[in-house]
């Protein structure tokens, strides 16, 4: 199945969806580093309904690999790194494959699955961070001293990361069965499927 | 009226205005989709941003990120000054922080410095993004990617999205009015007690109106031929200006600052 016009005029629609909501939950963010995890990962779960809707009506191979593509472009005007996009396709790429392979009849049951693979490119907005406190912290440790250093090392953990991609997957889990149920609740009724 | 704008000579002075409306000069054009100020084409905007972006984020060199600021700030200052002065002030204050951290090595200071480092890296990629969504207009964007030959499944998902947030913005404004006046006031602290209860009342009838009007919208767009495989000409010609090569000098100098710079912090 190729994605006709109407299809990607659906992705633009439910991309521009997909990135306001993580947005103005990424917001709460500047009350501080906490706050920022908290916000994503309300984010997440809600963007669930998002991409269960959005996969209920575009089933195709290229519509999760164009919405995680084109959000990164987005986030890119947000000021995060351009690592996004890659991430995006890859992960979106995966997210496609577990949609468009197998049982259409059991679409209800993959879609919390693959929404989990896609909310895993969250994890790439702190790449820099910590790539770039590793060098800051190794010169700064030789300059300041081991009270600044034992300081830094307490803040930016290694832990941080994969705890990251393991919480956002589960997150996603949640999100997309919560989207899954949202969809038959009230967009199944209203004829939006 | 016809036989007028197609003869020459005296007649067609007295249907000046008529011709006017209907085939506007280029002069018109540019008033109609420039602003007043020099801005480059959206092309080398782009290409800035996304080496502003590779390079800071990527980096550990200070001496690059103090640069990519400023010249994300003077950028900014040509379209929205305000603007300019409210990034300075935010990347001033993390330097300010992250300085005073190194200076007096104590917990807290080391703590709130390594966030002010931060803050101060991502005002450059920030302020130079807002100064591309401020500066490129979305149709004059559409004609840039197009004339980049990018695909056709770029293109239309990106034509859309800058059609949308206008309209999912005042939907969500309607919702929460709506909600407001039911008497569930969709604030801050009804998210912290049931955050994704409090969002599944504002998204589920959100994303039933955004919908319904994406509906209406694909409809339109269909008729108008969007998505079709031709490449559809543009009444507003791109080309560079002096404007474009300042910019593009100051985003090769950022490049060759990350390359002679990079790869030590402090």
């Amino acid at each position: 199945m190729k994605l006709t016009a109407r299809d990607l005029i659906s992705v633009g629609i439910f991309t521009a969806l997909y990135f306001a909501i993580v947005f103005i939950f990424a917001m709460v963010g500047f009350l501080g580093p906490l706050a920022m995890f908290i916000g994503f990962g309300i984010g997440i779960i809600l963007d669930g309904i998002v991409v269960a809707l959005f996969v209920v009506r575009t089933p195709k191979l290229g519509a999760l690999t164009l919405l995680g593509g084109i959000n990164g472009i987005l986030l890119i005007f947000s000021g995060q790194t351009w690592l996004v996009v890659p991430a995006g396709l890859i992960c979106g790429f995966l997210a496609d494959l577990i949609v468009t392979r197998g049982d259409p009849a059991r679409l209800p049951r993959r879609i919390p699955w693959a929404y989990a693979v896609l909310v895993v490119t969250t994890v790439v907005p702190l790449l820099p961070i910590a790539f770039d406190s590793q060098a800051y912290f190794e010169t700064t440790a030789e300059q300041m001293g081991e009270d600044y250093a034992a300081a830094f090392a307490a803040l930016m953990q290694a832990w941080v990361l994969p705890a990251w991609v393991i919480i956002s997957f589960v997150l996603g889990l949640i999100g997309g069965h919560l989207g899954v149920r949202v969809s038959r609740k009230h967009f199944e009724r209203a004829g939006l499927v | 009226m016809s036989v007028a704008s197609t003869s020459n000579g005296p007649a067609l002075s007295e249907d000046t205005a008529v011709a006017e409306t209907h085939s506007p000069t280029p002069g018109d054009l540019d008033s109609a989709f420039r602003s007043p100020a020099r801005i480059p084409d959206p092309r080398t905007i782009l290409i800035v941003l996304i080496v502003i972006n590779a390079t800071v984020l990527a980096s550990t060199s200070q001496i690059l990120a103090y640069t990519a600021v400023l010249l994300a700030v003077i950028c900014l200052a040509t379209v929205r000054p305000r603007y300019a002065l409210t990034a300075l002030s935010i990347a001033a204050t993390g330097t300010a922080l992250a300085l005073a951290a190194v200076a007096w090595p104590l917990p807290v200071l080391v703590f709130v410095g390594v966030i002010g480092h931060w803050t101060m890296r991502f005002t450059a990629t920030a302020a130079f993004a807002v100064y591309a969504l401020i500066a490129i207009r979305p149709s004059v964007l559409v004609a840039a990617l197009r004339r980049v030959h990018l695909p056709r499944f770029v293109v239309v998902p990106v034509t859309v999205i800058f059609r949308m947030f206008p309209t999912i913005l005042r939907e969500a404004g309607a919702v929460r009015d709506a909600m407001t006046l039911r008497g569930l006031h969709p604030d801050p602290l009804s998210f912290l007690v049931h955050p994704i209860r409090t969002g599944e009342l504002l998204i589920v009838p959100l994303l039933t109106s955004v919908i319904r009007s994406g509906d209406e919208l694909t409809a339109a767009a269909l008729v108008r031929g969007l998505g079709r495989p031709e490449r559809p000409s543009s009444v507003f010609t791109l080309r560079f200006t002096s404007a474009d090569v300042l910019l593009g000098l100051a985003g090769l100098g950022l490049i060759v600052l990350a390359v002679t710079t990079g790869g030590r912090a402090g």
